[in-house]
Formats: C-alpha cells, sequence, structure tokens
C-alpha cells in the first residue's frame, strides 16, 4: 500500500462538527491510576471511576454486552465489573499466589496472612502496603470465548496461558509456552478460525525477533510458529482475508500473517500499537511513537496517516481505540502523561470532540445504551 | 593522616593518589562577602503576561549569558546577568525552552497572569561530542561515577547519510542535579501521579551543517543509562523501570515504555537501565512514587521576616505551586528519595533601588532547603493534587499546616561564591570534621567565577540525616575558612548536607550532599603476602558500611605497581579481579605495592583518568564537597 501523511486540519468542538453521537458507555483503563473511569458519549462527562486494581490495561467486554474484563498487569488479576451499575462486581487472579519465592524460599507473608485465599494481589499488595507494588505474572492479553464462558490470559512473565472459567472464576487449564528463540512474552491474543494466534516478543528492549505462535483453539496445544518483528504489540484477526494482522511496535509497518508464514506488510507510522476492524474492510492503527493514527484500506490497498493535534500541540502517544455503536466515529485514548479521548468521525478523519484523561490511560472499550 | 583540617592536605592526597584528580583552590586578599539590605519585594512582581527568569549553569552556579529563550511565541536572549524577560504573553502555563552554545537544551514551564511569573533554568554542560559515521553501526558512551551511559545504533538507522555526524551524551545523575530535568515529573489528568526519577540523559545528534538528525521512521535505537550507585539497592538487575522521553511541544514526559535494569553493555559491570528511544532528546527512568506527602511551606524574607506572595516554591522530587499572599504554599514530595530539597524563589523590578542599589534593576530572592522531612502522614503520590484531610501531626513536625516549612529568601547578589569543602568522617576516638573553603568574586564574560578573593561572613551549616546540625566557623577574620570547631561526630557511612548562606543574610543559596566515607582496610592482600596470579582478586573492608546506609557508594581507586607490571581499579565494588592494565592478562611475576583511596563524590571519567565535578549547586553557589577514606598505609606482597 502507499502511504500517505497529512495532518488534521478540521477540529471542531462540539455538537456542531461532531456526527450523531449514539448513547454509548466509554471505559477507559487507567493504568497510572489503578482504575477505570466511565463516560457518557453525549457528554463526555465521567459518570464513574471504578478502582480496581494496580495497572488496569486490555479491557473486553461480554458478547452480551453485560460485563466488562480489564486485565490488572500490577496486580495479577483480572477485574469483573457490572456494565449496566459500572460496579466493580469481582475480581479474580489469574495465576495462583504463589506459596515460595524463584529461589526457593518461602513467601512467609503470603502463609500468615493467608494470602491463598485473596482473590487479587492488590489487597495487600498497593500504595503503602506490601512489596513490590507491583506482583506477579503480569497478565496482559485477554480473549474471551465466542460464548463469554471463558477467558484467555497471556501472561508477560510466565509465559502461560490461562484458561479462566467465568461462571466460577477458577482456572481451568494453564499452558506454558516454550520461548521461540528468545521471545518468551505473550503479549496478545487472537482468534482466527479454530486457532488461538498468540504474539510473543523478547524482553524489551531487544532486537531479537518475535514469533507468532498458533494455538490449537480446543487444546491450546501448539500448531507452529510464524516469525514476526521484535516487538509485536497487537494482534487483530482478518477473517476475510484468512491472516492476523500483527502491529510491530519496533518499526513503523503492519504486518498481514497467515498460517504458512506470508507476510504482507503496510505502512503505517513509527511506533503501531493497537488496532481496530472498522467498517469496509479498513483498519485503524494507533502510532503510539508518531502522536497519529493511520486508517489501513485493504479494498483500495492504500493507508493514510493522520496526525493527531490541535494548535500544534500533538495529542501524545494513542495507544488503542473502540468503535462506537453505530460504527461512525472512533474513540482514541491518547495516553501521554497529559492523556485524552479523542472522537474520530470515520467519514472525514477528523477529530471532532476530546475530553482530557487520566495521563498513562491505556484501551478503551464502548457498551451500547445510555446510563439509566 | 585521614582528618584533614587544611586544603594543603586535600592537595596533597590529591596529588599522591589521584593523578587526574585535580582540585584547584585560588586565595588572596579578603574582600567579604557582604550582605545586603533586603526587604520584601512586594512592588516587584509587575506586568500581565510576564516571565522574568535566569538562565544557570547546573554544574558551576554560573549564570549563562547569550542563552536564547523562547516560549508563549515570544523570545528573548539572556543578559550577561542571565536574567531574561519574556513579556505579553496570554495567560496560562507558558513552556520556555532554552539552548546556549555548550548546553543541552533546557526546558521549563511557568505560570503566566496578573503578576509577573518567576522562573530559573538550569542547563547542564553537554558530553564531548563523538563522531559517528551513520552508515556503521556504533556504541557511543559518556563514563561518570555511576557508570557508562550509552547510545547503541544499528547501521543506517538514522534518518541521513551524513558520514560526519557529532552524538553528544549529557548524562543528568537524579540524585545530585534534578533541578536540571526539563518540565514536571508528573502524569497529568483528573489524577496526577507523582515519578520519581532514577537516571536520566539528553541525546542530540548534529549532522555537517549542525542540523539535529533523528532516527528512520522503521527504526529506533538502544540506550543504556546507569543506575546512581545510591539507588541500586532499589532497583536491582531485572527491575522494570518506566521510561520516559522528553516532549517539548507538549512540555511532558511522554513515549512511555518500559526498560529494564541489566549490565552494561560498555563495561560489563555497572547495572544499566536499558530501553529503546525512537526520539532523540531527554530520556529517563522514572516510576512512579510509592509514598508521598502534603507538604505545607512558608516562604519569607530573610531579612525582615515578611511573607512572600507569588513566589514558586519547587519541592525535588515534586509538584511546584506558587505561594499566596501568606507567603503560604501547599506541594506534594515524593518520600524516600536521596537528596529531597524545597526551593522557593521570585523575581522582580527593583522599584526604588532599595534592594540592589539600582533603581529599576531586576531581582532576585533565592533560598533551598535541603531537608527529608521527618513525620508526616504518608499519602498516596497518586491522586488529585489538593491537600487530603489535614492529617494529624505532632506539634514538632515539619511541614504541617501548623508547622510549615519556613524557606528563608535573599536577594541575590552579582557575586558567584565557590566552595571547595571537604568531610572526614571520625574514627578512632575522633569525632571527624568538616572544612569548607569559600570565594567570591564577579562574574567574568562567561558568567564563571573571575578574580576569586575569600569570602567572609557566610554562615555554613553542616546537617546528618536525622536532623542534627552544626555551624561551620570562620577560622580567622577575613580568611574565607570555615571549620567545625566543637564535638559534632562524623558518622562513616552516613550523609551530610552542607548548606551555604554565601552572604549571610539568612538565605541558604546553595548546597551539597555527601556521605562520610569509613576507613579502609585491605583484606587480600595482606602486607608480605604472595598471591597467585591467576586467581588474584584484590578486596578490602570500609567501616562506612556498619551504617547500612543504601547511599553509601564511595569510589575506590586501588592501584598495584610493580616494576613492570601494573593493576587499576576505580569504582564502587570492593573487590575486583586483578588484571594487568598492559595485557589485560594476570599479572607477571614479581614485587608490587598496593595503595587504596577512597572518596565520595561526583566524577566524570575524561580520558584515561577522573575529574572531579562540581556537587554543591544553588544559585550563585557552586563548589565540590568531598569526603575522603581513611587510607591504609601501602602494603608490599609478591605474585607468582
Amino acid at each position: 500500500m502507499a502511504g500517505a501523511v497529512r495532518h488534521l486540519l478540521a477540529f471542531g468542538l462540539g455538537a456542531a462538527c461532531a456526527a450523531s453521537v449514539p448513547p454509548d458507555r466509554i471505559f477507559v483503563s487507567h493504568a497510572g491510576s489503578a482504575s477505570i473511569s466511565v463516560l457518557d458519549s453525549s457528554s463526555l462527562s465521567v459518570r464513574e471511576r471504578i478502582e480496581v486494581g494496580l495497572l488496569p490495561h486490555n479491557l473486553v467486554v461480554s458478547p452480551d454486552h453485560r460485563t466488562l474484563y480489564a486485565a490488572l498487569v500490577g496486580s495479577q488479576a483480572v477485574a469483573e465489573i457490572d456494565v449496566a451499575s459500572a460496579r466493580l462486581r469481582r475480581t479474580f487472579l489469574t495465576a495462583p499466589v504463589p506459596a515460595m519465592r524463584a529461589d526457593g524460599s518461602v513467601i512467609q507473608a503470603h502463609r500468615d496472612q493467608n494470602a491463598f485465599a485473596h482473590a487479587t494481589c492488590y489487597d495487600c499488595h498497593r500504595d503503602g502496603g506490601a512489596s513490590p507494588k507491583y506482583a506477579g505474572d503480569r497478565p496482559f492479553g485477554l480473549l474471551l470465548s465466542p460464548d463469554g464462558r471463558s477467558l484467555l490470559v497471556s501472561h508477560l512473565r510466565s509465559s502461560d496461558v490461562a484458561m479462566v472459567d467465568l461462571e466460577t472464576a477458577a482456572i481451568e487449564r494453564v499452558v506454558h509456552l516454550e520461548p521461540a528463540g528468545a521471545a518468551s512474552e505473550p503479549v496478545a491474543l487472537a482468534r482466527q478460525g479454530n486457532e488461538i494466534w498468540v504474539a510473543l516478543r523478547p524482553p524489551q528492549p531487544s532486537t531479537q525477533p518475535g514469533a507468532l505462535r498458533r494455538l490449537d483453539e480446543a487444546t491450546l496445544a501448539p500448531l507452529g510458529d510464524v516469525p514476526t518483528g521484535s516487538d509485536p504489540g497487537a494482534l487483530l484477526a482478518l477473517p476475510e482475508h484468512g491472516r492476523v494482522l500483527v502491529s510491530n511496535f519496533e518499526s513503523n509497518t503492519v504486518t498481514e500473517h497467515d498460517a504458512r508464514g506470508a507476510a504482507i506488510p503496510h505502512e503505517a507510522a513509527p511506533g503501531p500499537l493497537g488496532l481496530l476492524a472498522l467498517p469496509e474492510q479498513r483498519v485503524l492503527v494507533l502510532d503510539y511513537y508518531s502522536n497519529a493514527v493511520t486508517f489501513l484500506d485493504f479494498r483500495a490497498a492504500s493507508s493514510s496517516t493522520v496526525a493527531l493535534g490541535h494548535d500544534g500541540v500533538p495529542f501524545a502517544n494513542p495507544t488503542h481505540a473502540a468503535l462506537s455503536s453505530d460504527a461512525r466515529s472512533a474513540w482514541v485514548v491518547t495516553s501521554g502523561t497529559e492523556g485524552h479521548l479523542l472522537q474520530i468521525d470515520l467519514s472525514s478523519a477528523a477529530i471532532v470532540r476530546d475530553v482530557s484523561i487520566d495521563g498513562l490511560s491505556f484501551d478503551v472499550a464502548v457498551v451500547p445504551g445510555a446510563f439509566r | 593522616m585521614k582528618h584533614l583540617h587544611a586544603v594543603e592536605d586535600v592537595m596533597t592526597i590529591s596529588r599522591a593518589c589521584i593523578a587526574s584528580l585535580t582540585l584547584c583552590c585560588s586565595l588572596g586578599a579578603c574582600s567579604g562577602g557582604g550582605s545586603s539590605s533586603n526587604q520584601a519585594p512586594d512592588a516587584g512582581a509587575s506586568g500581565r503576561g510576564t516571565v522574568n527568569g535566569m538562565v544557570t549553569d547546573i554544574g558551576t552556579g554560573a549564570r549563562v549569558p547569550n542563552a536564547s529563550v523562547s516560549g508563549g511565541g515570544q523570545s528573548a536572549i539572556s543578559d550577561s546577568r542571565g536574567e531574561f524577560t519574556l513579556s505579553g504573553l496570554a495567560a496560562g502555563t507558558v513552556t520556555i525552552s532554552v539552548t546556549a552554545t555548550g548546553y543541552a537544551p533546557g526546558y521549563a514551564t511557568a505560570r503566566a497572569g496578573d503578576q509577573a511569573a518567576p522562573v530559573i533554568v538550569s542547563l547542564k554542560q553537554q558530553g564531548t561530542p563523538q563522531t559517528y559515521d551513520a552508515t556503521t553501526a556504533a556504541t557511543l558512551s559518556e563514563r561518570t561515577e555511576a557508570g557508562p551511559y550509552a547510545l547503541i545504533l544499528q547501521p543506517s538507522s538514522l534518518d541521513t547519510t551524513d558520514t560526519h555526524l557529532r552524538v553528544s551524551i549529557t548524562p543528568l545523575d537524579p540524585t545530585k542535579e534534578k533541578k536540571a530535568l526539563p518540565g514536571n515529573l508528573v502524569t497529568g489528568g483528573s489524577s496526577p501521579s507523582l515519578l520519581l526519577p532514577v537516571t536520566f540523559a539528553e541525546f542530540t545528534i548534529l549532522d555537517s551543517a549542525g542540523k539535529r538528525v533523528q532516527l528512520k521512521a522503521s527504526a529506533s535505537a538502544l540506550v543504556e543509562l546507569p543506575i546512581p550507585p545510591s539507588l541500586r539497592a532499589s532497583y536491582p538487575l531485572g527491575t522494570k523501570i518506566h521510561c520516559y522521553a522528553y516532549d517539548s511541544t507538549t512540555a511532558a514526559w511522554e513515549d512511555f515504555v518500559e526498560g529494564t535494569v541489566q549490565i552494561s553493555s560498555v563495561d560489563g559491570t555497572s547495572p544499566v537501565l536499558s530501553a529503546s528511544v525512537r526520539h532523540f532528546s531527554w530520556y529517563g527512568g522514572a516510576p512512579q512514587g510509592q509514598d508521598c506527602a502534603d507538604v505545607y511551606v512558608n516562604v519569607v524574607s530573610a531579612v525582615d521576616g515578611k511573607p512572600l506572595g507569588n513566589a514558586r516554591v519547587e519541592a525535588t522530587p515534586g509538584t511546584t505551586a506558587y505561594t499566596d499572599a501568606d507567603g503560604s504554599a501547599h506541594v506534594i514530595a515524593a518520600l524516600g528519595s536521596p537528596g529531597s530539597s524545597y526551593t522557593a524563589y521570585q523575581t522582580g523590578f527593583d522599584v526604588d533601588g532599595s534592594l540592589t542599589g539600582i533603581k529599576g534593576a531586576k531581582y532576585i530572592e533565592f533560598g533551598v532547603v535541603d531537608e527529608d522531612l521527618v513525620g508526616l502522614v504518608k499519602r498516596s503520590c497518586t491522586g488529585t493534587a489538593a491537600p487530603l484531610a489535614p492529617a494529624t501531626h505532632t506539634a514538632a513536625v515539619i511541614g504541617t499546616q501548623g508547622n510549615p516549612l519556613v524557606i528563608k529568601v535573599g536577594v541575590l547578589k552579582d557575586v558567584i561564591y565557590e566552595a571547595i569543602a571537604t568531610l572526614a568522617a571520625g574514627s578512632g576516638g575522633s569525632s571527624g570534621s568538616a572544612v569548607v573553603i569559600l570565594t567570591a568574586g564577579p562574574p567574568g564574560p562567561d558568567g564563571k567565577l573571575a578574580n576569586p578573593q575569600p569570602a567572609s561572613g557566610a554562615k555554613i551549616t553542616l546537617t546528618d540525616s536525622s536532623g542534627q546540625s552544626i555551624p561551620l566557623a570562620e577560622t580567622g577574620a577575613g580568611s574565607g575558612f570555615y571549620a567545625t570547631t566543637s564535638a559534632f561526630t562524623i558518622t562513616p557511612g552516613k550523609s551530610y548536607t552542607l548548606s551555604i548562606d554565601a552572604d549571610g543574610n539568612g538565605s541558604i543559596d546553595g548546597s551539597g550532599t555527601i556521605v562520610g566515607v569509613g576507613d579502609l582496610a585491605w583484606i587480600n592482600p595482606t602486607n608480605g603476602a604472595n598471591v597467585a596470579a591467576d586467581t588474584f582478586q584484590a578486596s578490602w573492608s570500609d567501616t562506612g558500611t556498619a551504617a547500612a546506609n543504601p547511599a553509601y557508594a564511595p569510589v575506590y581507586i586501588a592501584t598495584v605497581q610493580g616494576s613492570s607490571d601494573l593493576a587499576f581499579y576505580l569504582g564502587t565494588d570492593r573487590q575486583f579481579p586483578v588484571l594487568s592494565a598492559l595485557s589485560n592478562a594476570p599479572l607477571t611475576a614479581g614485587t608490587y605495592t598496593a595503595t587504596l583511596l577512597a572518596f565520595s563524590g561526583v566524577y566524570a571519567q575524561v580520558g584515561g583518568g577522573v575529574r572531579i565535578a562540581r556537587n554543591i549547586t544553588g544559585a550563585g553557589v557552586t563548589g565540590t564537597l568531598l569526603s575522603l577514606g581513611g587510607a591504609p598505609e601501602p602494603i608490599t606482597f609478591a605474585v607468582h
């Protein structure tokens, strides 16, 4: 695809320039402040702020739109949020609380305080609490089963993928992923047909190659590896192409991969991270290091990069985006130290609204329907 | 041997043991530091949308003339006193950029509004330029006492084909030079969070035409930033530390990624923070703070005690605030960081000449308190910037609403003070001592001290980490020589802060912190020993380790000298494998003499030696604060 860069010329504030806004609830994970905020798409006001645990990152919404799950990277847990009430329903561990350290020594505090009965490390490991503040195996990638009854969770530190039964919150199965060369951190998950794809990256920083590990969906047994760049950021299944799209965070490209190892690169801007499927075979790429987004158009075989800014000041470090329920807008999180949530009109590629959010925010999820 | 009471002793040890470690001192007739008639400058704050500022050198304390200053669409050049004014600014936060020849770029923010906003921008002298051919792979480094700062470039990764690039790596150790870090290390939004600086550097690559060069869109580079010795216990190998790059367009620290603490690829021993970069600018690691405290400050004139409104207060590390009409301000300070300080200053115009002697002259009132406040109720470093509900403290706790931390400020003069200070820890029944030689003079054309003369009338205080302090007395009228005169135990391994009120007007103008170095003794070899060359590991003990102070990381210099071979060690470990400096192989057999020295201070490694850097910083005050360890007698031994 030929790449083109343009700057946003149109920047309108308020409803005058905005497309009509469906009544959506917007959930944003704030990695820097242990919380998730819930905004009303009409007013862009924060209606609720939910304290969930340390380093909330990836978000997924259940197929029935009733439940939101957030990976708590610093608390070895997932937060389960009731969408209707915007309340934390429960938290569950994604890996058992360890009794011993890696060197074999007993963690006496876990024994003394019966840490094994807790449902999140955040109960003890937090500001002013037990050290280290960030505890556990760093759950990061999330993937719901199509029926919404189980959740796959990948762990950066242990290289494990856990399957959690969402009715009981029990860890049903754990699969340890053997490293592919230096690539040992499972950073993202995607479902492609009857396969689960896992992006494995080497611990950063690194110039060693990463890999895409294909797993059998039913057994989670490995089916093979596909080579990729040194820092794969996110995965997006492209069912109509029979491929998986990976963002190559270390470069300025995203690449389509198939199971046979074919790779089709597409130009984005430096630091592509989040990937959002758009209508009409388009994909929105969040270009973290470039303060930009790139529109990939598979039908037109083109890409177009748009800088995010206002009055010459960039909206720094876009990470992830979510589609509005009418599929006419994308809600984009920019995760700089002054964070923003941007509404981008997909027909004009213009920012039509923005609101300040916490710095170091990460992901966004949209659930149709207004607050009651 | 260890307890130094005169500069000549310092210079003797310097010459004998550290050939390339230079301490310079010039003494002449005394002109005195003097004190000013100072009063609260309530008439000084003037002008809507105006920023009055000063550019200083963080390393020398000198004011920096001819610096280009821009912000809010306005620009200025700093005058011969390093001062500048930006006027006609729209109300709100102004991002200020400062460039000066020989310095890494500096940045600051100021609040433009109804009253003139004060700002002091501290610049760091740029690292030594290194040549680089963009078509090659290279590891470029700059060495300091903390270890090597490195930039690792892949061939053809830069957005240029120039083969004559100049790369400058400017190290910044936040435990000593936090004030030169641009902007505020705070995440914003409705739930701001304080970041704790660990290790930073500025990377500049210029092409043959002097234009800045960046990476290609498809490329990245690796950087390695050493963990300061005093922070190594807090950030062991394998630790993940959040890294940020300073973005001058947003005036914030952006590009958050995780780096990992690992062993330096340059020297193979120093722990460094390794991370990838996509933009060359200021870059470094700063995890979120865990324990913070609300700190209440009261800024007053050092002369008459009147409160000072509209003064800028900077907690380091911490937030920035401005005083109200009562001189009061609230800041959030991170606890547990070495070298916490609270700075207050204000700028204005001396309408009637009562402050400076010159009608209409610009002035700066400045004061600093270096203190790790004890007893404050902890709060999370994340959350609203507003103070939490008042906590119950005992009356003795400083920094509370009922007992605010008082910062006295006084007018800075057009005089530069330079201090050379040594701290000798006590041992064998001795309590230890501290001596300071203070000189003063006018700034030369380069802003640095010219024609130094002994400075009398200063008030100098030594404070330990528990808050106990002792004044240093001038030992003879007009001598500029100050020393501890009564028993004050200086314990090896404990931290001490030297505060200098150079002109004696009641406000602290500059300060430095050092750890007292202990007595050294050889463990291996011992005098008269016969050691095997192929397994020879030298080691020694240090009484300073008994204090168990994580900040205790003196630099040891060991030399092993024979008739035909020699070995050398410079670092913070208390052991080293003894290999020939000539062949990098085990020493040849023979008789050797070993010497050992330790000092606590700041240095840069230049060529084959080291250059002591200045670690007394402030406004108009610069200097070197060293602690030298008790060196054992040279030993003689055989190698087979």
